[in-house]
């Protein structure tokens, strides 16, 4: 009798031990494998943390310092900027591809009540109205307030000084001198413009084309 | 009674098999936790060194307009011609180098005579001969021309003309399209720029670089001073290096063009032409 209640017990323990070893077996599947998995689903919701906001500034960073137009009169097909999406032309260097491609930033809503920022790469367009059918693009960051894209130009009117606003508008005011990130109603990044003249517009007009109003890019 | 207590142990012996087991599942759980909570620290704190080195590499593009915009003689000005100069911050150490474009040939005003020399050192790797070398100077002013009548780079020119992007991307170094004339500034131009000048053998290159060194003035140089001419500016390439202590790195590489002359002080106004992240 006792000698059955003892088999009892030690098929119970076995059972009990296969249990936790394949407990542990899924803990390490979803634990190694399932991270990737992990990391995405996180993605999807709100991402608010540290590393997305650097890649956000990086983003942004990258797109204001990559100003190629090649004077103030050409401002216009060059650089567009509303509060969801900013494009500039990009003549890249010193990166062994020469084609010319649209950088464009772009606020899209992913899902109901969820914003996301996209960083996208056109290539081979010339102009800024017009993009890649298959852009290179990646998701920068995600919130549950809209995103918008502010731009740093002069005061309308004949009043000195500058202003934030949403759009660039015609391309009279040039390239803005910074460009910024707005999430709900906060003002999260901003990123400088540095380029005053056009090194192109130079480079055909001499030395003159400093005081050339059309070499400006502001 | 004996064969009880022996059962009684072999349970036991069971029961911590069976802790063991839950013990390893916990910690194989909390090690890959930690795991991936040690990634994504060590994937901000790259990211953070990255930005930490950009800014740092940005206050020695300040530093060096600074120093390129001093005018009294009192004050250490410091050479245009590429050398090194490194500060010490708080935060880590900054190199910065200044150069001037006027020591660069111009490929829109240099004759070939100028260029065609330049282009074979410079693409020595590629084994470019003087014969090819004469060619994509004579066409090499077409290649930097962009449809919209403004005037590309000599990286855009370059590789229109079929070289590879690393000889374009050194190329940057000793030619440009914003000198303006056909003559080299000879206490400003690199090495390579003096040996490719005709006239100038390897003695009077060695001259020229040690005099401009201690400031003195150039020797007579004979059918080589037409390709000469000792003025500097209006444009300057500035190329700043961040190395933080924590070994993150960030090269800023800019271009200023001087504009109108230095007043009040010694303050200097620069249109800014570009600013990059080289690295």
């Amino acid at each position: 009798m006792r000698r059955r209640h003892q088999e009892g017990f030690v098929l119970a323990e076995a059972l009990v031990a296969l249990a936790i070893a394949a407990l542990t077996l899924a803990l390490l599947t979803s634990a190694v494998f399932g991270l990737r998995i992990a990391s995405e689903s996180r993605a999807a919701a709100a991402q608010t943390s540290a590393a997305d906001w650097l890649a956000a500034r990086r983003a942004l960073a990258d797109w204001a310092g990559g100003i190629t137009a090649s004077g103030r009169l050409n401002t216009e097909s060059r650089i567009i900027g509303t509060a969801t999406t900013a494009r500039m032309v990009v003549m890249p260097e010193g990166t062994g591809r020469s084609v010319p491609f649209v950088g464009e930033l772009r606020v899209e809503a992913v899902a109901d009540g969820i914003y996301a920022l996209i960083a996208a790469r056109h290539f081979g367009q010339p102009d800024a109205r017009v993009t890649a059918d298959e852009p290179q693009e990646t998701a920068v960051l995600r919130a549950f307030d809209p995103i918008r894209l502010l731009y740093l130009l002069p005061r309308e009117g004949d009043v000195v000084g500058l202003s934030w606003r949403y759009e660039t508008g015609s391309g009279d005011d040039g390239v803005p001198t910074a460009i910024g990130i707005e999430v709900g109603d906060r003002r999260m990044l901003t990123a400088p413009v540095f380029p005053t003249i056009s090194a192109s517009c130079l480079g055909a007009l001499g030395p003159g084309g400093l005081e050339e109003r059309r070499c400006a890019l502001r | 009674m004996r064969l009880a207590i022996r059962r009684r142990h072999r349970a036991k012996g069971y029961m911590l098999i069976t802790v063991l087991w839950i013990s390893l599942a916990l910690l194989l759980a909390v090690a890959a936790f930690l795991a991936t909570a040690r990634q994504e620290a060590l994937g901000v704190r790259a990211e953070v060194g990255a930005a930490r080195a950009v800014a740092l590499a940005r206050s020695g593009l300040n530093v060096a307009l600074a120093d390129l915009g001093r005018i009294n003689p009192d004050q250490a000005r410091s050479p245009l011609d590429g050398t090194p100069v490194t500060l010490n911050m708080a935060e880590g150490t900054v190199i910065y180098r200044l150069q001037d474009e006027t020591g660069k040939i111009d490929i829109l005003n240099a004759p070939r005579q100028l260029i065609a020399p330049a282009l074979v050192l410079i693409a020595e790797a590629e084994g470019v001969d003087a014969f090819d070398a004469v060619t994509v100077a004579d066409a090499i002013a077409d290649f930097a021309a962009e449809p919209d009548g403004s005037i590309g780079s000599v990286y855009a020119a370059l590789t229109r003309a079929g070289f590879s992007a690393r000889t374009a991307n050194i190329a940057g170094r000793y030619l440009t399209t914003l000198n303006f004339t056909a003559q080299v500034n000879p206490r400003t131009a690199p090495r390579v720029v003096l040996q490719a000048i005709p006239g100038l053998g390897p003695s009077d290159v060695e001259e020229i670089m040690a005099r401009r060194a201690d400031g003195q003035p150039l020797p007579r140089l004979g059918s080589a001073a037409l390709w000469l001419s000792e003025r500097a500016g209006p444009v300057y390439t500035i190329e700043a290096e961040a190395i933080l202590a924590t070994g993150a790195r960030a090269v800023l590489q800019a271009q200023v063009a001087q504009r109108g002359v230095a007043f009040r002080g010694g303050l200097m106004q620069y249109e800014i032409l570009s600013v990059r992240q080289v690295r």
